[in-house]
C-alpha cells in the first residue's frame, strides 16, 4: 500500500492540474478551483448515516456507510455472506497486493492525488459465480466545509457472477469530492452499478469511473445527476475480452446555476465488443450541461459495435448545454454512430396535449418526465425514488 | 342550443395571410363539412381555432356559446368545449395515452372507475385494441391506428365541438366505416362536428347537414349534402381562378443522354 501511495504522489506531481485550456475540461468552471490552495477536508464521521439510501434502498444485499474518504460501516446480508461477498478497508482484505496491482495506474492529476490521498479506499469482492439478487448499496456520505476528499472505491466482480451495485451520494455542503471509482468485471460476469449523485447544493464533485469488462461479460453503467454545484462525472469503459458488452445510460437534471459535467469514452479494445450509451437530461433555469463522448475503435476491435446518443432538453433563456461527440477508429470492420440534440421543449408535442385539455405547466411536465423515464426506466433498482426526486424538481402550480 | 361561431376570421402563418375573413356557424347536433382543395386554408382553420403556436390572427372572433376562444391557451379552449382530432397527430414519446386521459381537465371530475369503463367501452366501438392505452401517444402508430386513437379521444373526451380533419386518410374501408359511424352518433349525442376532407367518401356514413367550399382562404358557398355531390362530378374548378400560363419549357438538348 505504500508503494501504492508513494506513486500517487509521484503522477501527481508529474500531472498538471486541470486546465480549462485542455479539450477535456473545455466548457467546465474548472478555472474556479485553485488547486494550489486546496486543503484537506476535517472528518466529521461521526454525524454522518446511511438512513437515507437504507430508506431509499429497502431491499438490498448489503448496506456500506462510507463518510468522505472513510468507511464508517459494512452490514453484508446472510445471502451476501453465504456468497463469499467481501466489502471493507482495502487495506484488510486478504488479497490486497493482487488487487492493487490489478489497478489501472494514475493516468492523471486527479486520479494521482486521490491515489495518494485517500485515506480508506473500500472494496467490493464478488466472487466468481456468486449470484446476488439484490443490491449491493454504497451510502457515500460527504461532510460540511471546505476541504476536498478522494473517495476511492473499487468493485471486483469474479467470473459469471451477477450483482449490482449501487453508489448514493448525499450531503457536501461547501465540500470537494473527488471520487475515483474502478469497476473490474471478470469474464462472463453480469453486472449493473449505479452511480446515484444527489449532493447539496454547494458542493463541488469530480468524479471518475473506470471500467474494464472481460470476455462475454455484460454490464451496464447507469448515472444519475440531481444535486451539486458543479458535478463532474467521466466515465472511462475498455472493453478488454472479446464479446463483452456495456450499456451506459444516465439521466440529469439542473437548475439555478448548476453546472452538470459529463465526459465519456467507449474503448473497443478486443474484437466482437458492444458499446451502447444514451444520456438524457433536462436543464433549467440558468444551469449548463456538458456531454463529451469518444468512441474509440482499436485496431484489434474487428466487429465492433458502438452507440452514442445525447440528448438535453433546455427550459430556459439561460439554460444552455454542450454535446461533443467524437469518434475515432482505427479498424475498417466496425459499426459505429453517434447522434446529439440540444433546444426546448417541442411545442407542437406541448399542443397536442393541451388539445385534449390538459394544462400547458402539467403537459410541458409529462413530457419532460416522458423523456428521461425513458433512462429512469431501465435502472437496476431505485426507480421510484428518482422518479419522485425528479418530480420534485418540477413541482409548480398548473396553470389553471 | 349551442353553436361555434366563426366571424370575420383572419389569420395567418409569419406574416402572410392565409384566412381572409372565414364565416361559419356550426349548431350543435349538426355536421358541416369543409371543403376545398390543397392549400385552400382548411387545416390552418383547424389549427387557429384550436390555438396551435405559430398561427396568428389578424382580426375575427371564434365563440362557444359566447366564450370567445381566440384569445384562450389551447388546453382552455378544449375546456370551453372545443376538440380537434388532427390530420397528423404528433407523436409525444414517454407519455401514454392513458398519462393523457389522466391529465386532462376534462376528465378531472369524472370517477377513476367511470373513466375506465367508458375507455374500455368507446375502444370496443372502434375496434382499439386495450393495448393502446398503454402506447406512447401516437409513436409508431399507422395511419389507421392515429386515426382510431384520435376518434375515441373524441368520444371519451365527449366535447360539444369537434373538428375533425381528414379522419378519412389514412383508413382502410372498414375501419372508416367504424370511426364515421361513432362521429355520426355523437352528432346524434348533439356534438357539432365540423369534418375537414377533400373527398367525399367519408360522407357515405357521416352525412353532412351543410356543406362548406374554401377557396384561397375564403368560404365561397355553402349548401346542402348535394353539393358534396356536385363536388364528386364537378371538381372545385369553378370557383379557382384560372391557372396561370405554364411557363414555355425550354428546348431539348438534342445531345443530352436519353438514359438520364
Amino acid at each position: 500500500m505504500q508503494k501504492f501511495r508513494a506513486l500517487g504522489y509521484d503522477r501527481a506531481e508529474a500531472f498538471d492540474p486541470p486546465d480549462v485550456a485542455e479539450e477535456h475540461w473545455r466548457y467546465s468552471p474548472i478555472g474556479k478551483l485553485d488547486f494550489s490552495a486546496l486543503e484537506p477536508y476535517e472528518s466529521d464521521r461521526p454525524q454522518l448515516t446511511g438512513a437515507h439510501s437504507a430508506d431509499a434502498f429497502e431491499e438490498r444485499d448489503a448496506l456500506i456507510v462510507c463518510a468522505d474518504d472513510e468507511v464508517v460501516s459494512v452490514e453484508l446480508s446472510g445471502d451476501a455472506l453465504a456468497a463469499g461477498v467481501v466489502a471493507g478497508r482495502l487495506v484488510d482484505h486478504l488479497e490486497v497486493e493482487s488487487i492493487v496491482a490489478s489497478l489501472p495506474q494514475p493516468d492523471d492529476h486527479l486520479s494521482a492525488m486521490n491515489q495518494a490521498w485517500s485515506s480508506q479506499p473500500l472494496v467490493i469482492d464478488v466472487p466468481a459465480n456468486a449470484v446476488m439478487e439484490r443490491p449491493l448499496v454504497v451510502a457515500s456520505r460527504a461532510g460540511e466545509g471546505s476541504g476536498i476528499s478522494f473517495p476511492r472505491t473499487i468493485v471486483r466482480v469474479g467470473e459469471n457472477a451477477q450483482v449490482t451495485v449501487i453508489d448514493h451520494q448525499r450531503g457536501g455542503h461547501d465540500r470537494q469530492i473527488a471520487p475515483l471509482i474502478d469497476l473490474l468485471v471478470g469474464r462472463g460476469a453480469n453486472v449493473r452499478y449505479m452511480t446515484y449523485q444527489d449532493l447539496v447544493a454547494s458542493a463541488w464533485q469530480l468524479a471518475r469511473l473506470r471500467v474494464s469488462v472481460d470476455a462475454d461479460a455484460n454490464v451496464g453503467v447507469f448515472a444519475v445527476a440531481l444535486g451539486g454545484s458543479y458535478a463532474r462525472l467521466q466515465i472511462d469503459c475498455a472493453l478488454i475480452g472479446r464479446g463483452s458488452h456495456v450499456r451506459v445510460a444516465a439521466v440529469y437534471v439542473s437548475g439555478d446555476h448548476q453546472v452538470h459535467d459529463f465526459r465519456t469514452s467507449q474503448h473497443h479494445i478486443a474484437e466482437d465488443t458492444s458499446s451502447d450509451l444514451l444520456f438524457k437530461g433536462v436543464v433549467d433555469d440558468d444551469a449548463q450541461a456538458i456531454y463529451t463522448g469518444l468512441i474509440h475503435v482499436g485496431p484489434d476491435a474487428r466487429g465492433a459495435n458502438a452507440l452514442q446518443t445525447n440528448r438535453t432538453i433546455t427550459l430556459s433563456e439561460g439554460a444552455s448545454a454542450e454535446s461533443v461527440p467524437n469518434l475515432e477508429i482505427e479498424n475498417n470492420e466496425v459499426r459505429c454512430s453517434h447522434a446529439s440534440a440540444v433546444g426546448p421543449i417541442d411545442r407542437d408535442q406541448v399542443f397536442y396535449l393541451e388539445s385534449r385539455g390538459v394544462p400547458t405547466a402539467r403537459a410541458e411536465r409529462l413530457i419532460i418526465e416522458g423523456f428521461i423515464d425513458a433512462v429512469i426506466s431501465e435502472f437496476p433498482a431505485g426507480q421510484e425514488t428518482v422518479r419522485a426526486e425528479v418530480a420534485a424538481r418540477f413541482t409548480g402550480e398548473d396553470d389553471e | 342550443m349551442s353553436a361555434l361561431v366563426i366571424e370575420g376570421l383572419r389569420a395567418g402563418v409569419e406574416g402572410t395571410e392565409l384566412l381572409h375573413g372565414v364565416n361559419l356557424t356550426v349548431p350543435s347536433g349538426e355536421v358541416h363539412a369543409l371543403m376545398g382543395p390543397n392549400g385552400s386554408g382548411k387545416s390552418t382553420l383547424s389549427h387557429v381555432l384550436a390555438g396551435r403556436p405559430g398561427y396568428e390572427v389578424l382580426a375575427g372572433s371564434a365563440t362557444i356559446d359566447g366564450v370567445e376562444l381566440l384569445g384562450l391557451p389551447a388546453w382552455q379552449r378544449a375546456r370551453a368545449g372545443l376538440f380537434l382530432a388532427m390530420q397528423y397527430p404528433t407523436a409525444v414519446p414517454g407519455v401514454r395515452l392513458r398519462d393523457m386521459f389522466e391529465a386532462s381537465v376534462i376528465t378531472r371530475d369524472m370517477d377513476e372507475t367511470v373513466l375506465a369503463d367508458q375507455i374500455t367501452k368507446e375502444m370496443g366501438r372502434i375496434g382499439f385494441e386495450p393495448k393502446f392505452l398503454d402506447r406512447e401517444l401516437n409513436v409508431d402508430l399507422s395511419g389507421g391506428e392515429m386515426k382510431r386513437n384520435e376518434t375515441l379521444q373524441l368520444s371519451v373526451l365527449s366535447p360539444r365541438f369537434a373538428i375533425v380533419d381528414e379522419l378519412d386518410s389514412g383508413l382502410d374501408v372498414d375501419a372508416l366505416r367504424l370511426v364515421s359511424e361513432r362521429v355520426q352518433s355523437a352528432s346524434s349525442d348533439g356534438m357539432g362536428i365540423l369534418a375537414i376532407t377533400h373527398y367525399t367518401r367519408l360522407f357515405e356514413e357521416l352525412r353532412p347537414d351543410r356543406v362548406h367550399i374554401l377557396i384561397d382562404g375564403e368560404i365561397v358557398e355553402s349548401g346542402d349534402a348535394s353539393l358534396a355531390d356536385r363536388l364528386e362530378v364537378e371538381g372545385y374548378a369553378q370557383w379557382q381562378p384560372e391557372p396561370p400560363e405554364p411557363e414555355a419549357k425550354p428546348a431539348a438538348d438534342p445531345f443530352a443522354d436519353p438514359l438520364l
